[in-house]
This record gives C-alpha cells, structure tokens and sequence, in this order.
C-alpha cells in the first residue's frame, strides 16, 4: 500500500477560567491597595524579614507570621531592571521598562513597570536608568486591589 | 488594620491555542477516513494485535509496526455505552441526549470510542435496557468528512 | 550510595521546533527504543520506568504520562512522572538512581519529553507559572525575567554584551557537530550582536528555542552494568538542591542554589580540584550570559572577574581547558522537560566516547546539571548535578 505523507494538523485550545483563593493574608495586602491605597507586609518576628507581597509563614523560620504586619513607605529603589522590546503575545505593548523595585525598606522586592521615562531613545534610557534610582510609588485615583493601582516613577533629583 | 470577612478570589484565565502534530501514522488514518471512508489499522508482526486507532509501534512487543497498514471491516461490536441524558449537560460536549460507546470494529483487538446514533433517545430507561453488550454495529460514514474522528458514527445493526 | 550505578545507555530524538511526523507516544518511544539499542537490551530488561515532563500546558494534554506510557516500555512495570520544570530531565534520572541505588531495582530506565512546539504561545504558557494573586498582569515570562538578572549582572560584574555575544557564538558553533540539535547555525560574535533585542540585554541569538522531542537514559547496578557493556558511565556524584528566591531578599547577582548543588556532588565523587579533575561540562543554560557565572558556580574561576577573563580566554570552547556544552547546550535545543536528561546523557556519551565529532578526547570524569524555576515572587529554582566518570568511586 502507497503511504501518503500528507501530515494532519489538529487545532486545538485550553480555554479555562479559574477562581484562586487569595487567602486571609493575600486579603488584606489586597484590600489595603484597593481600600488604603497602602502597601502592607509581614514581618517575621524571629528573623526581622519583612516580606512583600506579604505570607502567611516565613519559609526560612517555618513559623506562622501572618498576624505580624507592617505598612510600608511608598518610595523605594530599583533593584534590577530590563527593557522589554517584543511584543509577546498577551502581554504589555513594547517599549516598556520592567524591574523589581525595593519598596519601604522591605526584605524582598517587587516586580513592576516603571513610568516616566522616555523610551524613544533606547540607548539613552539605557543610560539614565539604573541600579539603585530612587523612585516613588503614585497611587491611582481608582484603584481594584491590583499591582496596576499603583506605578512607580523616578523621584527626579 | 481592620479585620475582615471578605475572602478574596482573584479571577484567571488560561487562554492557549495548540496546533498538534499527530504524526504520521496517525496522519495516514484520518486521510484514508476522509478520502476513501475506510478504516485503516496497524497490526504487529509479532504478537498479531491489529491495532485501531493505529500505532507505529505496539506496546506489548515493543516493536515498531510502522508499514504494516490492513483495512478494518467498517462492522462490529458494541463493547460498552452511556447514555447522556437532558438531565444533566457538560460544559464543552454537544447538547444532550446522546449515546457514547466503545465499539470493536471488524478484527481490530482494541476498541474506539463512538457516538451511537439512530436509536430512541426518549426514553433513556428503556433504551439502556434493549442496548446489550455484544450487539452488531456498523459505521456510517458521513459525506462531508474533514479527516475527524466525527467523519463517522456506529448505528445498531438491525 | 548504597550500590555502585552506572548509565549503560541513551538515546535522544532529533530536536525541532514541531516533530510534524510523530505523536507524543512516538517520540517517547523513538527515544527509549534508541536507548535500548545503546545498551543492546530488550524492554524486557528495564524493571522500572520512571517518566519526567514539564508543564503539560506545552502540549496541550493533561497528564500525558499515561497516553505515553506504553511508548516508554511501562507496560505491567512500575512507573511515575516526575515534574520540576526545567530540572524535570534530572530528577527523573535522579530517581532512577536512587532506585538502582537503594536496590528496588536493578535496571532503570528514565526517559523524558516535551512538546514547547505544540503551542505557538510558549511565552504566555511560561507567564502562567507565576503566583496568580500577586504576579499577574506584569508581563512576566522567562525572557523578560531573566533579562534582569542578566542586565544586574553586567553591572555588577562588568561584562559586556560582546562576552554574551562570544559564548552564544561557541554554543552554536559546537551543535553543528551534534546530529541531534535542534538550532544549528554557523554565527560569529557579530551575528548575535547585530540579532533582534527581545528584553535588553537579551538577543534573539542568546536564547533557546522551543523544541519537540525525547530522551532516555538507563542505569543498572554495577553487577549488571559491567555484563551490558565495556563502557559504563559511572554516576560517582549526584545531588539535588532546592532555592528559594525571594527577590531582593538575597542578591540576585550572586547565584548560589547551583553552586551549592555541583559541591555536593563534587564531594560525593572525590573532586577537590574541578579544573583538573573535570575534563567537560554539559550544563543547564537556557541564556548564554548564564555561562559566565557557571565558570564559578561549577568551582573553575574564584571569583567573576575571573571568570570574565576566561570568556576572553576560550576557557570553555573546545579547544579550552575544560569544553562547556560541546553538544551546543541548551541554546541549540530546548525540549523543556526533557533538557536536563539530555546534559546527563550528553555527559554520558562523553565518558563512554560515544561523541562522533563533538567527543572531546580523553574524557573521563564529566559534569552535568539540571535547573527550573527563576526568580521571581513565590518561585523556587531546583537544580541538579551529577557526575560521570570512567572509572566508579
């Protein structure tokens, strides 16, 4: 028998909805952006971390933190940094600046964008921006209990 | 900070599209359902087995069984069925009622998954009592084939 | 370890971005059906299969293990899956191991797949890993989370793009004499220099692609190991390490879960001198930047600044002093699940001169490593190491 090499493509898609438990702590970091426009965290009383976004245990001491917390200063520095240039599907549309922002003095950082730089010039931007510029978190006048209630800009000198 | 009963559920969606490859062997058996209506399995040179959907190597010999293609009697058996009935309706499945079975087409050694068609879904009680394990089926080729699955559905052999 | 193992065979597939010619169990059984080839041995002789694949979200089948199976050979055997993102290829080898070692078994196979093809949206598939309370709609996925590591990294350290650009050129050089790899493309320094930014620093030609495509590795008892063959890779060091990052808690320039990881099973082998005791390494590096402070992590510079120079220096080319990733690496092919199975037989094939024209002569003790995860909030990396050597411990 003649063997075809006509090779089938099948198309197919994971369409799928999810609900996820934000939890009692995940709760309240939430509802102080959406209803405070603050930015809480915990703080572990046995080895001084204070974690955002906050958790209910410290995975180092493993011991339950989660009625420990703290608001956090809105100002802070960026940590590390890069300017993303593809547009990948789903995702924000490029040029944009993401990095990971040490908020308040906090033992982790953040992820986020940081606004108010002008990427026109890319290897300009790439000069201005750097490790350890300070910068301060703007809240939003309407605010969701998401990251995006918030952005941060440089606090120019 | 205020205590609060609120517990929050942040929504998400998994949105990801899929192009999959089904390979060749595969390949072969829906281009000869939606070219020539005829089922194509696989038979393994050492222990026999002919394989339907079919395989490009059997796993019970663990040999391949690439070029070894014979053409499976479009009759066979009903090996096992359920009904879906108006009572209950899946996300993402057709409206009910329908009949799923697994049938044994011609000397194929495995069964495939089908849909029954042409019997009284009314009345899904009597139906489940006059289907019986064993009874003859045969395949109905439809006339507008896309090389799916769906190019054919069993109905009872009356 | 209690009884001596060896790998006594591999078999891996041709690596592409979409194996259009074979479904899921094909490959799993193209793969193994290679292996047992290697090791002249029938399916009859594996007592136990141990499966490794990453996110299923690649392929679009949920819990694929068990339409795969029987391409593995697991019929009637015990078999499980195995799952640590990037380091799945590992931990499936190290359960093999471990069960060969502890005496379950005598003859193991291990043998993983992945299908990054199947989805044209392999980024947005990586940026469903993350925390979904805290870390959704950031424009999180491994590039543009890697890329500032990268991007603290040279300022920090004070390398330059060119000293990416340099590695990514070797990788790519040394898969054109690796039939299996998936990228193979003769390009200089200026070529990935001068190759599309994705998320500055990173360069289209610095990254892995997404590939289709298996691996499988058996291990025996030594017993066993020296009747199957004259030249058993001996697994005198093995180790898993599990970080934590929680970023901006520690540094993130300074990389410490795989160190950690390679030391263990340096000193499980007897290695107190990798410069002269490790003849190649095939490590995990999905970037190429991640090479440079390999060089540290895996004990051959002391320091990056030293490390940098040995960039300059060809340190790991094939020609170098010890030969990083002669295979191309997993710049040249990156089945996700099954990667860092293919740097252990990758190693493997190094020991017992299996290598055709990417053998590096005389090899006798090599090093392999697996990793998964990244930083990023609410994210582990898990990392393994293993050590081949001609002769056992």
């Amino acid at each position: 028998m003649e063997l075809r090499s006509e090779l089938i493509e099948m198309p197919g898609e994971w369409n799928l909805r999810w609900l996820y438990a934000a939890g009692e702590v995940g709760t309240k970091y939430i509802t102080g952006l959406r209803d405070h426009a603050r930015i809480m965290a915990t703080k572990c009383p046995e080895c001084g971390r204070i974690l955002v976004p906050p958790q209910a245990y410290c995975e180092r001491c493993f011991v339950s933190i989660k009625d420990n917390w703290v608001e956090l200063e809105p100002e802070g520095t960026l940590e590390v940094f890069t300017i993303v240039n593809t547009q990948f599907p789903g995702q924000r549309k490029p040029p944009f600046v993401l990095g990971y922002f040490r908020i308040g003095g906090a033992s982790t950082t953040l992820p986020h964008f940081l606004e108010g730089v002008d990427l026109s010039d890319i290897d300009k931007a790439k000069r201005e921006i750097h490790v350890g510029m300070p910068v301060r978190v703007v809240f939003r006048e309407k605010r969701e209990g998401k990251l995006s209630d918030f952005y941060l800009e440089p606090i120019k000198e | 900070m205020q205590e609060t009963d609120e517990r929050i559920q942040v929504p998400g969606h998994w949105e990801v599209p899929y192009h999959y490859d089904i390979g060749e062997t595969s390949s072969r058996f829906f281009v000869e359902l939606r070219d020539n209506a005829r089922l194509m399995g696989t038979k393994c040179p050492e222990c026999g087995r002919i394989l339907l959907p079919p395989q490009s190597f059997c796993g019970h010999c663990y040999v391949p069984v690439k070029d070894q293609w014979v053409e499976v009697k479009p009759e066979g058996t009903l090996e096992a069925f359920t009904i879906v009935t108006k009572d209950y309706s899946f996300t993402g499945m057709p409206d009910p009622p329908f009949v799923m079975c697994l049938v044994k087409m011609g000397k194929a050694s495995t069964s495939i998954p089908q849909r029954l068609e042409g019997v009284d879904t009314s009345d899904p009680q009597k139906l489940a009592r006059q289907l019986r394990l064993g009874m003859r089926v045969r395949a109905v080729f439809h006339k507008e084939r896309r090389g799916r699955i769906d190019d054919f559905h069993v109905e009872l052999v009356r | 370890m209690a009884r001596r193992v060896a790998v006594v065979g591999t078999g891996q597939t041709y690596f592409m971005t979409r194996r259009k010619d074979a479904s899921a169990p094909e490959l799993v059984y193209e793969a193994t059906a290679r292996a047992l080839q290697d090791a002249e041995l029938s399916v009859k002789n594996i007592d136990s299969v141990v499966f490794g694949i990453a996110p299923e979200a690649f392929m679009g089948v949920n819990c694929p293990d068990k339409w795969v199976s029987d391409g593995a050979g697991a019929l009637n055997k015990p078999f499980f899956r195995v799952h640590t993102g990037g380091a799945t290829g590992g931990s499936a080898v190290i359960a093999a191991v471990e069960q060969v070692a502890s005496g379950v078994a005598d003859v193991v196979l291990a043998v993983a797949m992945d299908r990054v093809g199947q989805t044209p949206v392999a980024q947005r598939v990586l940026g469903l890993i993350w925390d979904p309370i805290f870390a959704t709609g950031l424009s999180l996925n491994l590039i543009t989370v890697t890329a500032m590591l990268n991007a603290a990294m040279m300022e920090k350290y004070g390398y330059t793009e060119w000293h990416t650009a340099k590695l990514a050129s070797k990788n790519h050089k040394n898969a054109l004499n690796n039939p299996y790899a998936h990228l193979k493309v003769d390009v200089s320094v200026e070529d990935v220099l001068k190759s599309p930014v994705l998320s500055w620093p990173i360069k289209l030609l610095e990254v892995c692609p997404s590939s289709d495509g298996a691996c499988a590795v058996i291990v025996a008892t030594e017993e066993k190991a020296r009747k199957i063959t004259s030249t058993p890779a001996w697994v005198s060091g093995m180790a898993g390490y599990t970080y934590v990052s929680t970023p901006g808690n520690e540094d993130v320039t300074v990389e410490r879960g795989i160190a950690l990881d390679v030391r263990k099973a340096y000193r499980m082998a007897g290695i107190d001198n990798p410069r002269q005791q490790i003849d190649v390494a095939e490590p995990y590096m999905p970037f190429s930047f991640a090479e440079i402070s390999a060089y540290v992590q895996f004990g051959f510079a002391k320091d990056m600044t030293e490390a940098i120079k040995m960039v300059e220096d060809g340190f790991g080319e094939m020609t170098g002093e010890v030969p990083f990733a002669p295979s191309g690496g997993v710049l040249c092919a990156n089945p996700i699940g099954c990667t860092a199975m293919v740097r252990v037989a990758e190693a493997a094939i190094q020991i017992m001169g299996k290598g055709g024209e990417r053998q590096v002569p005389g090899a006798k003790v090599a090093v392999a490593q697996g990793q998964g995860g990244s930083m990023a909030p609410a994210s582990a990396t898990f990392s393994n190491a293993f050590i081949l050597a001609k002769e056992p411990r």
